[in-house]
């Protein structure tokens, strides 16, 4: 058990800053390559 | 933007939103996987056995799995952050002043600022609470013309 809480020590920090971080990355890739949305394109053009 | 933030700040306020919400997710469920975190100190170490005895603690790490997923999954957040205010009071007070080890005095103070920052962060929804004199308004009254959401008002 100690050895178990001792992993959790480590994990407390480094848990939350990789899976805030991985997150945040896929977000700013997903808006860096959205295709933008068609416009002008419709039947009055 | 629609959220009221843009460019880098809006990565920067959903990042520290993902870490308090992973953080207290993660807090939350140790609590299931080692049970109670034994704390060798005269005061906190009785006083995180009280909490415990009395099902205080339980109940903690309970609501902090609520709220942490409430944060991380962009739920209620507004709500979510006031509900965990007071326990990251506590556990700052408990780490920086009380235990006060090494990694305490760390993690104590990272807490309380972590939450306050969100607080700021979404500081706008709590101004309506900032009303000076405010009479009743009970929920099964009609919604009066200017306590109405913008985007309500703008129809």
């Amino acid at each position: 058990m100690i050895h178990l809480n001792r992993l959790f020590d480590v994990g407390y920090d480094l848990t939350p800053t990789i899976v805030a971080t991985i997150v945040v990355i896929g977000l700013v890739i997903r808006d860096r390559f959205r295709r933008p949305p068609p416009r002008g394109r419709g039947i009055l053009r | 933007m629609a959220d009221g933030s843009s460019g880098v700040m809006r990565y920067v306020i959903t990042w520290v939103r993902l870490w308090f919400g992973a953080h207290l997710l993660y807090s939350g469920f140790r609590f299931y996987v080692t049970g109670t975190v034994p704390v060798p100190h005269p005061v906190a170490g009785p006083f995180i056995a009280s909490l415990n005895a009395t099902g205080i603690y339980p109940l903690i790490k309970n609501l902090e799995i609520v709220t942490g997923a409430m944060i991380f999954f962009n739920l209620m957040v507004p709500l979510a952050l006031v509900v965990e205010f007071p326990i990251s009071v506590v556990i700052f007070i408990l780490n920086f002043f009380i235990v006060a080890t090494e990694r305490q005095l760390v993690s104590g103070p990272l807490e309380l600022i972590v939450n306050a920052l969100l607080l700021v962060f979404y500081a706008r929804y709590y101004l309506p609470l900032v009303t000076p004199v405010a009479p009743p308004r009970p929920l099964w009254t009609a919604i009066p013309s200017d306590v109405r959401a913008p985007q309500e008002q703008s129809r």
